[in-house]
């Protein structure tokens, strides 16, 4: 047996809060973070200057801070074309990786993503029924696929993002178990995938098409006019996000233990869900359907920073999911090609090695989840 | 005044359209600064339903829980937060965290919406730290650690907390004998030392016993509160606990199975032999007489020991045979062959 059990247990006013002391180590590293802020910064630049035409850096600063270029064209492409697509990119990025986080978080599931409240699902749905069922006033809109149709996709996928958030919210509020709201959410998604099944199933193949390609996902489709509604619900999800913070830490050791702390269980519950729903539901409404970012950019953040402290892992994972978004965007760009993959195929054809990768080198992604 | 007091407390499951679940009621108790209670029961007495009502956890049927003079209905969580922690059973897996890193998490209701630690925070956590014996933890990855570091680290989390009422359930449970035992004389000291109230909840008769100022014994929805002593002299532990087949032995404080009354045996000695002997004959089933009631009858067998302490040797004498055992095991061997051989004869006669 332990001897030191019976010395004197210390009293509070033995320990002064002495500001000599040295803070106490609590395993954060903010130099990590800056790093990936760093590194952020430079896949956004890298991504301006690569593409089917190659732009030199310098030029790219130049433009960015407004001045001549040797080049015209080389201006409008940055500015007209690279620019709001990196744009896109990094807050996609940014909120499919927090929304992830959430959710990972707040399921305590390591799988979990921003899918799994069936936002993605409800989307899905309302580009589904546009594109596909749209006899004869959509049909006409879409046949050239215009602007107008564009923002038609956007409408349609916002509206269903949107339903199917109203519906988390709503079980949210009621139900107490997470585990049934984490069921409820997957029959959700069955749910509507079959009647996407069943919508594809009876449409002619040229619709069909229309819909694969919102499928594949696209970080090209924002316009400037449209950015201030993408950013601004970006902004609002990730403001929450940063909020919740401080609760998500307590909620790590199980829901009886954050409300002992004082965690205001509902509120945080309702925090998470619109969070996580404002983020995806505009990420998914702008850029389809994107796979694969939300669920790695949590776990590559923790692994990465060591740490489960999410006041370091909302940051972070803003800063990862960009870096990821990015990449991805540049590599199906296939720089020097006229040639544009599939954006959800490259996240997962590039994304999976790596995460694997940084699994098998660092061993403790799983611990790091801590389940 | 009481720092805990419940008031024709009833607590259960409520349903809807349906008569609700009493557990138990009628509960009025009280528990003060610097006292150690331990919460004991049968199992599904309802021991975790009190516990998760006082905490707050759950809502009572009926009557009030009043923590410091408030009923803890109308406090906020945060404001109850400050005068209750918990440590429960489930052994959360935190992930990358250190031992600090976990025993802030206790300081949520005091720090702001960024949970920046102040000075006094941080002085209160390294108290917290060093009172349950875990500086050494403290930079450690949690993940690392054993369930008894753990555990030690989440009752610092709940020191940290800085409130006058400590609910624990089975705070115990996963830890070797001495670890318990460390455990709660670690609780003892901190309840004495700090005037903090300590509820724990615990199927630990023996150490329940041993440490406890006042034991809460549950049964039967009804709860009793007394001296842990009282509560042995007056018969209420054999009450609560005594079911078929199962007898509290109000001399030793234990409990035992009730085994039909096996053979006779006598034995010879004394010491720490002697004693394990007693034990290992009575766990296998015989009765032990007094030397006296042998009056010269050869049909019980006699069990001498010699040698030293370290290195017994018995000698069992049955009937004329003498047998010389250098280990419990071979002595219950042979006295158990005995029985064959007795039983044997009684067939042939």
């Amino acid at each position: 047996m332990s001897q030191a059990v019976y010395r004197p247990i210390p009293r509070p006013s033995d320990y002064a809060a002495d500001a000599a002391l040295p803070r106490l180590n609590l395993g954060l590293r903010p130099a990590l973070l800056a790093a990936l802020l760093g590194g952020l910064v430079g896949v956004f630049l890298l991504s301006l200057a690569l593409g089917s035409v190659r732009i030199p850096f310098d030029q790219v600063i130049i433009v960015l801070l407004g001045g001549e270029v040797e080049r015209a064209s080389w201006a409008n492409i940055v500015l007209k074309v690279r620019l709001p697509k990196a744009t896109t990119a990094a807050l996609a990025g940014a909120a499919l990786g927090v929304s992830g986080l959430l959710m990972q978080t707040f399921f305590r599931n390591p799988l979990a993503d921003p899918s799994v409240l069936g936002i993605n699902a409800g989307a899905s749905l309302g580009v589904a029924l546009v594109v596909l069922s749209a006899g004869t006033v959509g049909g006409a809109l879409l046949a050239g696929f215009g602007l107008a149709g564009d923002l038609l996709l956007v409408g349609a996928a916002a509206l269903g993002a949107g339903a199917a958030m109203l519906l988390a919210l709503l079980v949210a509020s009621r139900v107490q178990s997470r585990m049934t709201l984490l069921i409820l959410g997957l029959m959700i998604s069955y749910l509507v995938s079959a009647v996407v099944s069943l919508l594809l199933y009876f449409t002619i193949p040229e619709r069909i098409q229309a819909y694969i390609s919102w499928t594949f996902g696209t970080f090209g489709g924002v316009t400037w006019e449209q950015m201030p509604i993408l950013a601004g619900s970006v902004l609002v999800g990730l403001v929450i996000a940063l909020g919740t913070a401080k609760s998500l830490n307590a909620l790590l050791l199980g829901e009886g233990y954050a409300r002992s702390l004082g965690v205001n269980l509902r509120a945080l519950r309702v925090a998470i869900i619109s969070a996580t729903a404002v983020l995806a539901g505009a990420v998914t409404a702008f850029c389809g359907p994107i796979s694969f970012i939300g669920i790695a950019a949590p776990h590559l953040c923790r692994s990465l920073l060591g740490t489960s402290d999410h006041r370091m892992l909302v940051p972070g994972t803003v800063f990862m999911g960009g870096i990821l978004a990015l990449a991805a965007a540049l590599i199906a760009e296939v720089p020097g090609h006229n040639l544009i993959l599939p954006l959800n195929a490259v996240t997962a054809i590039i994304g999976a090695p790596v995460v694997i990768a940084v699994i098998l080198r660092r061993r403790n992604l799983q611990q790091s989840f801590g389940v | 005044m009481a720092l805990l007091e419940t008031r024709e407390l009833a607590v259960g499951y409520a349903a809807p359209r349906r008569s609700p679940r009493v557990v138990a009621a009628e509960i009025n108790l009280t528990l003060g600064g610097g006292e150690l209670v331990c919460l004991m029961g049968p199992n599904g007495a309802g021991k975790s339903t009190l516990m998760r009502t006082i905490a707050g956890m759950q809502k009572p049927l009926s009557g009030h829980v009043m923590l410091a003079g408030d009923d803890i209905a109308r406090l906020t969580p945060r404001q109850l937060a400050t005068h209750l922690s918990v440590v429960l059973t489930e052994r959360p897996n935190v992930g990358l965290m250190n031992g600090y890193a976990l025993v802030a998490l206790g300081r949520y209701p005091y720090t702001d919406w960024t949970g920046r630690l102040s000075r006094y925070d941080e002085a209160v956590i390294r108290w917290a730290v060093d009172a349950v014996g875990a500086r050494d933890l403290a930079e450690r990855p949690v993940m690392e650690l054993s369930d008894g570091q753990r555990q030690k680290l989440m009752i610092a989390r709940a020191l940290a907390q800085e409130s006058e009422l400590i609910l624990l359930d089975e705070p115990t449970a996963f830890l070797d004998l001495p670890r318990r035992a460390e455990m709660m004389a670690l609780l003892r000291h901190l309840a004495a030392e700090t005037q903090r109230a300590i509820l724990l909840a615990t199927h630990d008769l023996d150490l329940a016993l041993r440490s406890a100022d006042t034991l809460w014994l549950m049964s039967g929805g009804r709860v009793r509160a007394g001296a842990p002593e009282d509560l042995v002299i007056s018969g209420a532990f054999e009450d609560a606990f005594c079911g078929e087949g199962v007898t509290f032995n109000r001399a030793t404080g234990a409990f035992s199975v009730e085994q039909e009354r096996g053979r006779a045996v006598i034995v010879r000695g004394d010491g720490i032999p002697h004693t394990w002997t007693r034990r290992a004959l009575q766990r296998a089933g015989f009765m032990l007489e007094a030397a006296e009631k042998l009056n010269g009858c050869v049909a019980i067998p006699q069990i001498t020991l010699s040698g030293d302490e370290a290195s017994p040797v018995w000698h069992l004498h049955y009937n004329g045979i003498e047998v010389t055992c250098h280990s419990i095991r071979d002595l219950l061997a042979s006295v158990q062959g005995l029985g064959d051989v007795a039983g044997k004869l009684a067939h042939e006669r």
